[in-house]
Formats: C-alpha cells, structure tokens, sequence
C-alpha cells in the first residue's frame, strides 16, 4: 500500500511552481482552449493595432467594441500571462484617448460593474453565497461620500481631498454592513440566503427613500464634487475611468491570490459541503463573513467612485437591477473566475449600450432599441439559457463546475 | 376600537392574498426543495390576463355592466389557465433539465425566468400600467368608521373560498395525496409508484392557478396591472410561506393572513412607507429564532 | 487514561429514540469498533461525537475537555476527525486540495497575507503541499494528487477521506464503515492502513464496520448497539460468544458469515 508512488509523479507534485498557485491548475487545457490561446497570441497585436491606432472614429464603435471584445476573449482564453497582461493593460489604457465622451462613458461603466462583478463573485463565485442585494453595499458607499463631500450638508470637509480618504472609509463601512447583513443570515441555507439578501437591498432602497432627514429621500443629493489626483482634477469620464480601472486590476489581484490560498480553498470548501468544510476546522461562519465582507467592501468602494463620477445620487438608482446586472455578468460570464467577470462586464454592460438604438425587423419582430429596452429581457433569457446549456459560463473557472455545492437530494426521473 | 377592526380587515384582506400566492411557494417547495422565484410573476400575468379580459369586454359590450359575475368569472379562469401554461412551459424548459443540477442552478434560472417575464411585459405595456374598467362600484360598506370595498369583501371571502378548495384537493384527491406524498419522501413514493414527473407537474399548475387567479382579483382591487407587481407580493408571499413553515399548506395559509395583519398593524406605528421593511424583518427573525416557521415542527439533520 | 468518555448520551428525533442512554470509554491509542445491526445507532453516535447531532441528554468528553454541542469546526480543533459512510468528499476539489481543507487548521493565511503572499505564507504552503503529498502516499494514492475527488475509483475515495481527515492531524479518527462497497483484496489494504494509523502515527481509531472479518481482525476492542442501546462490549473473542449480540444479529447471519455488505 505504502510507496505505489512513481518517483517522477511524487516530484511532480512536489513541484513548488506548480503547486502554488492552485494545485492542478494547469491539467486541464483543452485542445480547443489552446487553439482559442494560439489564435490569441497571433492576433493581438495587428487587432490591437486597428483597434488602437484607427480607433472609433474611424470604424465606428460599435466595430471597435467587437474587436474589443474579440481580442479580450482571446487574451481572456489564452495563457499568455504577463504578456497578454501588459496587452490588455494598454489597450485599455489607451483606447479612450480615441474616443467620445459617450463611448468613454460606456467604457466606465464596463469598468465600474467588472468591479463590482469581481466584488460579487467573491461572495457568489469563490464561497457559493447567492447574494441578490448586493446593491445594498453599492448605495451604502456612493451615499457615504456624497454625504460627506456634497456642500448641501456643509459637511467641512475638503473636497479637493476628501475622495482619497472616503474610498477606504466606505469600504470599510460596507463590509461592516456587510457584516452585520451576514452575522443573522450566513446560517441560512443557499435559497433562503438569495431571498434574505434581496430583502435586505430592497430595505436599504427603502431607508434612503425615506430617511430624508439623512439623505434628502427622493430628491437625492447633489453637486457632488469630483476627485483630486496632486492637483488635478479628475473631472471626465476617461480619468474616472482610469480609477475604476486601477480598482479593477487591484481588486483582481487581491480577489485571486486570496482565492489561491487557504482561505479561497476553504471557501471552496464550503461551496461544497458546508457541514464536512466545518469538520475539517473550518470556521464556516467566519469564512462566508470574510467573503461577505470584501465583497461588500469592493461594492462600497466602487459606489464611491460612482457618486463622484454622477455628481448626483437618488435613491432610485440603487433598485433591484443593480443586483441583477451584477449578478447576471457574473453567473454569464463565468463563476469564480475574475476573467469570467470581465467578459460578463463587457458583453452585459457594453454591449447594450452598444446597440442602444439597434433594430430588429425580421418578417413581423420588430424590436426598436434593443439595447436599451430589452437588455433585461435578453439578461432573463441568457440566465436560464446559461444554467441550461453552460452552467460554468462562458469563461469558465478553470475546473468545471467547482463553483456548486452538489445536490444533496438523489432525485428519481420516473416512476418505477 | 374601530380603527382597530379597521387595520384588521385591511390586513384580512391583503393576507388573503399572501395566502393564496404563498400555497404556490410552499407547494413547489414542498415537492422540489426549490424557490420558485418566477411565482410572483404569475400571479403578475394574471393580473394582466384580468385586465385584458375586462378591458375586451368593457370595450367591445356592455357585459361587464350587465353580468359583472359573467365577465369576472371568465377573467379569473384565463388568468388561472394564463398562469398554469406559464408554469409549466417554466417547468418543463427552465426547471426540469436542472432537477439534478447543483442547487443554486434551478434558482439562478428561476431568477431568471422573473427577471424575463417582468420585462417582457414591461416593453409589451411600454412601462404603462394598465388601468382595470370599473367592474366593481368604488363605494364602500360602511359601518360606523369602518370602510369595507365591495372588491374588498370580493376579494376576502374568494380568498376563504380559494384556500379550502385547495385544502381539499390536497386532503380528499389522488393527485393532492400524491403531492403530499412526494413532498414527504420523492424516493419512495416513486417506488410506490406515484409519477414524481407529472406529480411535480401538477403541483406548479396547482400554484399558478392559484397565483394567477389572485392576480385577477388583486388587480380588480389595486386596478391596476403592472410588470413589476409580482415582484412585492411575490416576496411577501414567500415571507409567508416561511412564516408558516415552508412545505406546510396550512402553515402557508396562516402565515400569510399573519403577515397581512402585522403589516396593516405596522402602519399605524411606522406609517406606509415602512410596510414593506416590516416583512422582510419578520422573514429574517423567523428565519434566525425559528427557521422552522413559526408554527412548523422542529428539525436538525445536517448529516 | 481514556481519551474518550461518552456519558448516558441519549439523542431522540422527534419523538423517535436513536441512541439511549448509552456510555462508553475508548483508550488512547486503541483501535475500537462499534457494531450493531442496521439503524442500531452507530452512524448516530459518530454524529454526536463530531458534533454533526447535539446529544438530547447526556455528556460528551475528549481528553479532559467537554466537547458535545460544540461547533464542528472546535471539534475537530480538539482533536476529533471523521469519514463519512456515504462518501462526502468535496468532490470538485483535487485530492490534494481534499488533503489541504484537511490541514486549514494548522496553516495560518490570512485575507492580508494572502494578498501580500509573504515569504513565511509560501513557505507555510510549500511544506502543507509536501505534507498533503506525503499524507496522499500514506494512505496510498501516490500519483493521484490532481485528480479530481469525484473522478477517483471508489476504494480511492474512502483512502481520501481517510487522508483528508489525517491532515486535520486529530487524536482520535473516526471512520464510518470504512471498507464498504471494497473487494476482499481492497479491504485487506484498509486493514493494513487502519493498523498503520494506530502503529505509525499513534492515533486512537474508532471504526463502525459491518464485515466481521475486518472488525475481529483488527478492533482489540469492541462495543455493540442495537436499537440504539449498548448491549455489549469487550474484546471481539469475547463479544462474539455474547448471548445478546447473538441474539441481536440472530437472521442477519453477519455474525458468522461475511458480512452485511
């Protein structure tokens, strides 16, 4: 029984560099994957370069955003690590210097809901919490800086400042709130915890409505000053752009190596028997806190930067879809993996706005601005369609379906 | 003392309906394990295939003045037949492929089948709400301060009517005994040869009925049908079903005249506005102190 | 000394009795068996002693240290460690991943030092990984370390689990049936591993079995239930001529023959 063991396999797996990052990572290439990664590879750079060099002026954006999309696929799929990186990097970097203020408006909001997609899918991805209110840290944070800065509350503090000192202050805040949303709910089983949450987004909508004494209620708050970098101010979409973007990879790389270390294993650990994790020492209440807590922080940090990117918040824009747009950009574009987000971002978020005003009229379906009336629609249907035909997403985390706990009833098709 | 009967009967009422929507929740919870949270959005439909009824009636005769009990009846069946053939197109496309599927799956399309129907209906109304004919005369009963609607009494003792039919279909027929006994134990009730398939079928029609006719008759009493309606009264109904111990038919009916008079109770000390945050804070007490529901039976198995 | 002292622990389910009053003293470094026919409380009794059941009655000690109601994650701290009847590994992980939930508790990554990935915190991981490996070819699965648990042969998945709960490095190791479903030649294995546990890494085994050849051939120590009650227990060559067990097993025929499974 003892040393069955090849020598060869025992070095293998004692292999530190293999090893780190997620015992295992590297088995599972498909032949298809690696296509999708060689073509990657080759087609960057003369894409990057039409994409780049000529840009929407010259293609019109809604070319530039399929190449867009294309090429981050490809560099999404493909292993090319440190290069493909330093690709994407600059290309996001650069493109919205060759773009309009609506276009680079579009490119905020990708970035802005990939951040909060990277926060969520902590929560929903690594630890397998179902979380329908993650609007709730979202509002908490864009409230907290428009509070602070806004000068209808003669809040005495400098605005030139006060951004660099909010945004950690709100993401500590949201995961306090999102602590004290978790302590009475993370005994929940994964069903009742999707309904609690849902719950508790709707109530935080609901007290910033009415609460006017606090939060003005219905009429929102206004004037809310924009950020300071030095002495600049970060007054366009582009340079706000640029913070979420530096969120973004921030957030990624934190999200990730938590993920690829005991604490991400025995997340996924609870994702898979909650009660067997607990008897291997896991703290299960404990971890789904941890999860609840940076995700709620990445959301309230990214709620700040949207305040400061509005200038003005209502509480009509902390509704259920927030949750949903979130949610469904996570679960489409692949759960538990940050790359998976990013695509879900780009295709759910840009790519309505994208055809905002894109037809349809085939024989008697004749559907007017698809992408800004029937993008939930589409969202309904991609969710069901997902679940159905691609439960891992269309990017999906490295190994299949690691992102479920296993259906704990044996259930019998027909009757015998 | 009257304002008092007031808050109750306001809470009656509302409740009825939590009730009705609640048994849908708690019966395919009953026999699927799952939350069904495309049911609000049937009870919506039915809202909506009552509105297009009366509407049709109101514009192309004179019978909803004439016979209002003819009109009504026949809205309330096609709102009921409306919402089964919803739920079973949702089962059998959405649901069924995943019944092995890990657990969070059949929720997520569940989720999604909401979000779909919901918008669906808003770009079919363009985000107008749908305003019902004048069926029922908007005068009231009045009996010292107390106003009573005539919808409202409608809409009470059709609740009543609504949740013993259903009592007895589960009790006294076959398919409520097989219901039952799938909900129980699927295994061996597929052993003692009981179709778990349409047994499940049955059980989302059974729910849908009763979603859709309340969606009528709610509509008749806020009247007026829009997307998003379900989505409240679907949360509050679940809230109820959990009140009463989910899986429990009778906890359902009583969790959700429960709940409908707690929240008219509520309005009095938090005002309105606060209605709503009263039944999610009730949802997650019970779920904390009792998951069990407040009147269900006690049950820890974990391995 | 006894390592684990079960004191009148009853458990009722609604209304129904699963385990009565039933105590029971394990030495440290034995190997001990619980028998019984089916639904004689044997499953339920591991449950209480891992904290996956609270008893109803009753008291649970573990070397000195009180530990039934407690969560099942400070139980398994005490020093408490199990496998499961029906296998319940986290089938999507790897089994070196299995092996690595296993040693949670004597790892101490952090959310900071995750994302700060500092020397010490590689280091720590680099030898839980040699560790896991080690663990893996213990019990026998050299060479499977990145298959996933789902797609390991069945006699694979019980020798994971048994490493799995190895890495929580417990005193005392509870495995629930744990040759079922093997073939004569795979049982023999687990013998030989289950002898290894208790000679190599000095630990206290507490086995529910139903072959008898594998209970007489390697438990020094015996307690039998039924109907949740203790109605017997010593040493196997003892306990097989008890009366009551006889009786007990009379019709099931596992007692003389190969075994229920």
């Amino acid at each position: 029984m003892k040393g069955s063991g090849s020598l060869s396999s025992l070095r293998a797996a004692l292999d530190p560099g293999r090893y780190w990052s997620r015992a295992g990572e590297q088995l599972q290439t498909t032949t298809s994957g690696a296509a999708v990664a060689r073509f990657g590879q080759y087609a960057v750079l003369p894409l990057l370069a039409i994409a780049g060099g000529l840009g929407p002026s010259y293609f019109g954006i809604r070319w530039t955003f399929a190449i867009l999309v294309i090429v981050m696929y490809a560099l999404l799929r493909s292993r090319s690590g440190l290069f493909g990186m330093v690709v994407l990097g600059a290309m996001l970097v650069y493109l919205p210097h060759q773009m309009d203020t609506f276009e680079r408006g579009i490119m905020f909001d990708i970035a802005l809901y990939a951040l909060l997609g990277i926060g969520l899918n902590v929560v929903v991805g690594y630890a397998g919490l179902l979380d329908l209110g993650y609007v709730a840290f979202f509002a908490s944070g864009a409230y907290l800086y428009a509070l602070i800065s806004a000068p209808q509350f003669g809040g005495g503090f400098d605005v030139g400042t006060s951004f660099w000192i909010v945004l950690p202050m709100a993401m500590v805040l949201a995961a306090l709130v999102g602590i004290a949303l978790g302590v009475p709910v993370l005994r929940l089983r994964g069903d009742y915890l999707a309904i609690v949450t849902l719950g508790f987004g709707e109530i935080i909508r609901i007290m910033i409505n009415n609460q006017d004494g606090v939060t003005n209620g219905p009429v929102g708050v206004f004037a809310i000053p924009k950020p300071h970098f030095g002495s600049t101010e970060l007054s366009g979409p582009v340079e706000l752009y640029f913070v979420v973007l530096a969120g973004c990879f921030v957030a990624a790389f934190a999200a990730e190596r938590i993920r690829d270390s005991r604490v991400g294993r025995a997340w996924e650990a609870i994702r898979e028997d909650e009660d067997v994790a607990s008897s291997m020492g896991v703290n299960t209440t404990a971890y789904k806190l941890m999860a609840f807590a940076i995700g709620a922080a990445i959301g309230g940090g990214g709620g700040v930067i949207y305040s400061a990117k509005q200038s003005a918040v209502f509480p009509s824009d902390f509704n259920l879809d927030v949750s949903i747009n979130v949610l469904a950009l996570v679960i489409i574009g692949g759960m538990g993996n940050v790359r998976g987000v990013i695509l879900g971002a780009m295709l759910l978020i840009g790519l309505p706005e994208v055809l905002r005003d894109f037809s349809i009229n085939i024989a008697f379906i004749h559907l007017d601005n698809l992408g800004a009336d029937y993008r939930l629609v589409i969202f309904g249907a991609a969710l069901v369609a997902v679940m159905i035909l691609r439960p891992e997403g269309l990017l999906p985390a490295r190994r299949r379906q690691a992102q479920f706990e296993p259906a704990d009833v044996l259930e019998p098709e027909v009757a015998t | 003392m009257q304002e008092w009967i007031q808050l109750l009967i306001d809470g009656i009422t509302i409740g009825g309906v939590y009730a009705v929507i609640a048994l849908g929740y708690t019966l395919v919870y009953g026999v699927l394990r799952m939350i069904n949270f495309a049911h609000g959005e049937l009870f919506m439909m039915g809202a909506f295939t009552g509105y297009y009824t009366l509407n049709g009636f109101e514009k192309h005769s004179s019978l909803n003045d004439s016979v209002p009990v003819l009109t009504i009846a026949i809205a309330i069946v096609l709102g009921m037949v409306v919402a089964v053939t919803l739920a079973l197109v949702m089962e059998r496309i959405a649901y069924r492929p995943l019944r092995r599927a890990p657990r969070l799956a059949p929720l997520i399309s569940a989720i999604g089948v909401s979000i779909l129907l919901r918008n669906i209906m808003l770009r079919a109304t363009n985000a107008q709400g749908k305003v019902y004919p004048k069926v029922f005369p908007r005068t009231a009963v009045e009996i010292g301060e107390i106003r009573l609607l005539y919808v409202q009494i409608f809409l009470i003792v059709l609740s009543f009517v609504f949740l013993g039919l259903l009592y007895l279909f589960i009790q006294r027929t076959k398919a409520g005994v097989a219901i039952r006994a799938v909900a129980e134990d699927r295994d061996t009730a597929s052993l003692m040869g009981i179709n778990v398939d349409r047994t499940i079928m049955t059980t989302f029609a059974v729910g849908a009925a009763l979603a859709g006719a309340a969606g009528v008759v709610y509509g008749m009493f806020v009247t007026t049908a829009t997307s998003g309606m379900g989505f409240i009264p679907g949360i509050k109904a679940f809230t109820a079903a959990v009140l009463g111990g989910i899986g429990s038919v009778p906890g359902a009916m009583a969790g959700g005249y429960f709940l409908g008079i707690s929240e008219a109770i509520s309005t009095k000390f938090f005002g309105a506005q606060y209605k709503d945050v009263v039944a999610f804070v009730l949802l997650v007490a019970v779920l904390i102190f009792r998951p069990w529901g407040l009147f269900g039976k006690r049950e820890d198995k974990r391995a | 000394m006894a390592i684990l002292s079960v004191r009148h622990v009853s458990r009722a389910f609604e209304g129904l009795i699963a385990l009565n009053d039933v105590s029971m003293e394990v030495e440290a470094e034995t190997i001990v068996g619980v028998i019984g026919p089916n639904g004689a409380g044997k499953t339920t009794l591991f449950n209480l002693l891992t904290g996956f059941y609270r008893p109803t009655s009753g008291e649970i000690w573990f070397e000195g240290k009180r530990v039934d109601g407690l969560p099942l994650h400070r139980i398994a701290a005490a020093g408490i460690s199990r496998t499961f009847q029906n296998i319940r590994l986290f089938s999507n992980m790897t089994a070196i991943e299995n092996v690595l939930v296993g040693s949670h508790l004597h790892l101490s990554t952090n959310i900071a030092t995750a994302i700060l990935r500092l020397p010490f915190t590689v280091k720590q991981e680099k030898r839980a990984v040699q560790s896991a490996v080690e663990t893996l070819r213990f019990v026998g699965l050299a060479g499977r370390e990145n298959e996933l648990a789902w797609n390991l042969a069945y006699g694979e998945q019980r020798r994971l689990e048994i490493a799995r709960a190895l890495a929580v490095r417990p005193r005392m190791l509870l495995l629930d049936e744990p040759t079922a479903g093997m073939n004569p030649g795979e049982s023999v294995d687990m013998i030989r591993l289950i002898r290894a546990l208790r000679d190599d890494l000095r630990m206290t085994v507490v086995l529910i079995e139903h072959q008898m050849r594998v209970v007489m051939g390697v438990c020094e120590y015996i307690t039998v239930l039924d109907h949740g009650e203790k109605i017997s227990e010593g040493r196997p060559e003892d306990v097989q001529k008890d009366q009551r067990v006889i009786e007990a097993y009379l019709g099931t025929g596992a007692l003389l023959s190969e075994g229920a499974s």
